[in-house]
């Protein structure tokens, strides 16, 4: 088959088949791997899987941004929507676990953010508690996490003064690194100063709570650029190798052990998420 | 040739249906059956394809369709009591703020045995039902810290010491696995393959394979080991369900520790009764007992290659091409392929999944072969989803 563009398909793994819905046509699919699985369950409506397929969509390309201003979610939101929804399709999905996994997931963001009931969800709190106790994984919410506030400072730099001698700024790639990294509509920011330094600003992707920690870098023909996150950009200054001077570079953002979704559309994901919503 | 007409799954589908509501806390949402309750209670209590492996098929010719959809239909009363026994041991495990264990696993066939015991649930069934729960959660369980604590007292350590030596001083078998017969079973297990694996068990291709592992190097390239030789297992005086070595090298208690909780053993002589077996068991080829688990141990080795030589290979490969395109959809591309250590860690996975139906008694029909390679080929993927996922956030956090 041909399969649709990854990062704007949302995907569920069924048992035998993978059910997907690709939200730039509208157009839905499935790719049947083992048919004798599948029956059974492969006709029945699939709203819920939708649903879930949905939700995963949300959790990986929710383009939160600044720039276009799209609000991010919250993590354990999406998680505990995904757990009550797959539990709702225990013995169709590929994953015996699934539902198990997608709990693990909640309390490891619940550990991070504060529990979920935090974020002010109605019956959801109550029906995902539920689930856990019918999984056997009805542990205690976590307490609150210790708020890291002092990040900010910790990482904070200064943009390079004195003469310009040359400046550009770059299209982010959001295909190129993990959600909750950086604005996908920003813009790569970079001088190179008189010192002969070159300094790079990204504006980060808004988060739910602290951001998860990710190494991050921009990176142009013989110059990588570490960066930091400061509060709401990246930051980061190297000497500027000689041959940068000699044409324009381009920056892109690279992510260790991250292999880039080629092809995305950072407006069309915006466009998207504002038909899907939150 | 008998015409292969309809799927299994979608005839339990329908049979089940046909139960109606009475069964809705083993079912779900479409009111299909939840996947413990074929996996618990459908399949082994209900079917029984161990006894009627015709019934165990992927797909069914209409005879044996018609067989099943009566069976799971003439089993109505018991499932339905089932359903019922189960909903009064959750609201017994509640009463009791119990939060250990997922409750399926642990109350899904004791429903069915009070199912069978006293039919559907009677005026004195929430005390039956509490009754029974407590006895899931006796106290006096051997629990992996009571296993350890017996392991390290000396003189039991020196006695399983001797015995390890004893079996590993008559190791047997040898000859060489013919690569024809364990082909066949890879051709055929996705949708058959009794024949297949009887003859494999009766030449007993799985222990000559096993034996060749022997020789240096040979189970260091299949992962089962980090050294170049062999050698017997320690007692062990330490486990931690993270960060084991693989399987040949893992201690008597670190091979018994994750497991031993679930196997309802009570006192010292059901621990010895334990310990005695994995001693012995370390000492057979692919350091498993049954014939049959080494059978499914040696053609899992050979369909890990996903080579595209076998029907099982091929499916493999199709898990790991569609995994491509999901983890793209999922944003989780860390640019790996197939080849980078997946065969091992599949070899070892399925060793753990055998040795874990050894430990519990469990019957590997021909049927379950097929479900148990990608079920393993499924726990690599999402093993190395979240191993990218932690790899990320572990890489940022330095």
């Amino acid at each position: 088959m041909t399969r649709p563009v990854a990062w704007r398909t949302a995907v569920f793994e069924g048992a035998g088949a993978l059910l997907w819905w690709d939200l730039g046509t509208g157009e839905g699919g499935e790719d049947v791997w083992d048919a004798a699985r599948t029956a059974g369950w492969l006709d029945a409506p699939r709203d819920t899987m939708r649903r879930v397929a949905l939700d995963a969509w949300r959790a990986a390309w929710w383009p939160a941004s600044r720039v276009a201003d799209v609000a991010p979610l919250d993590p354990r939101v999406l998680c505990a929507r995904r757990a009550v929804a797959l539990a709702a399709l225990d013995g169709i999905t590929d994953d015996d676990e699934a539902v198990e996994r997608a709990l693990r997931e909640l309390a490891a963001h619940e550990a991070r953010l504060g529990p979920l009931e935090e974020a002010a969800v109605g019956p959801l709190a109550a029906r995902v508690r539920e689930v856990a106790d019918d999984h056997g994984l009805a542990g205690t919410a976590p307490d609150a996490p210790p708020r890291r506030e002092d990040l900010a400072l910790a990482a904070g730099g200064t943009p390079a003064t004195g003469d310009v001698l040359m400046a550009g700024d770059d299209r982010v790639d959001p295909g190129a690194v993990p959600q909750g990294v950086a604005d996908p509509l920003g813009r790569i920011a970079w001088q190179v100063g008189a010192a002969l330094t070159v300094a790079v600003t990204v504006p980060a992707a808004p988060v739910a709570g602290d951001p998860e920690p990710v190494v991050l870098t921009a990176v142009a023909d013989g110059v990588t650029v570490p960066l930091h996150r400061a509060g709401d950009a990246w930051w980061g200054e190297v000497p500027a190798p000689p041959a940068l001077l000699t044409s324009r570079p381009v920056f892109r953002l690279v992510v260790p052990g991250f292999a880039a979704v080629p092809g995305v559309d950072a407006r069309r994901l915006v466009e998207i998420a504002r038909e899907v919503g939150p | 040739m008998i015409a292969q007409t309809r799927a299994r799954a979608g005839v339990l589908a329908e049979a089940w249906r046909e139960l109606g509501d009475d069964v809705a806390p083993l079912s779900n949402e479409a009111g299909l059956p939840l996947a413990r309750t074929t996996r618990l209670i459908v399949d082994p209590l209900v079917v029984r394809p161990v006894r009627y492996p015709h019934l165990g098929r992927a797909l069914l010719d209409d005879d044996a369709a018609r067989e099943l959809r009566d069976r799971v239909l003439a089993a109505r009363a018991d499932l339905v009591a089932t359903a019922a026994w189960f909903v009064l041991m959750k609201r017994a495990r509640r009463a009791r703020r119990i939060t250990t264990g997922h409750p399926q696993d642990l109350y899904f066939q004791r429903a069915y045995e009070l199912a069978h015991r006293h039919g559907h649930p009677g005026p004195d069934a929430a005390d039956v039902a509490g009754k029974e729960v407590d006895d899931v959660h006796d106290a006096d369980r051997v629990t992996g810290a009571d296993l350890r604590a017996y392991l390290t007292l000396p003189a039991v350590a020196q006695e399983v010491r001797r015995e390890i030596e004893a079996a590993w001083a008559e190791a047997d078998a040898h000859g060489h696995p013919d690569a024809a017969r364990v082909a066949a079973l890879l051709d055929a297990c996705a949708t058959g393959g009794q024949a297949e694996l009887a003859a494999l068990v009766a030449a007993g291709d799985g222990s000559a394979a096993g034996a060749a592992l022997r020789a240096p190097g040979h189970a260091r390239d299949e992962g089962l080991t980090a050294h170049d030789v062999v050698a017997p297992p320690e007692v062990g005086t330490t486990a931690s369900k993270s960060a084991l070595p693989p399987p040949f090298d893992r201690s008597v208690l670190e091979r018994l520790f994750g497991a031993v909780a679930g196997l309802e053993i009570t006192g010292t002589a059901g621990l010895r009764r334990v310990v005695d077996e994995e001693a012995r068991r370390s000492a057979r080829p692919w350091q498993l007992a049954d014939e049959a688990s080494r059978a499914v141990m040696t053609a899992g080795s050979v369909a890990a290659r996903l080579d595209g030589a076998t029907d099982a290979a091929r499916r493999l490969a199709g898990r790991w091409r569609r995994e491509a395109f999901v983890r793209q959809a999922l944003r989780l591309p860390d640019g790996s392929v197939p080849a980078d250590g997946a065969r091992t860690a599949f070899v070892r996975r399925l060793w753990v999944r055998l040795q874990g139906r050894e430990l519990r008694g469990r019957d590997l029909p021909a049927a379950d072969v097929w479900d148990l390679l990608d079920g393993v080929l499924r726990s690599v993927v999402l093993d190395r989803r979240d191993r990218v996922k932690a790899a990320l956030a572990q890489d940022g956090a330095r």
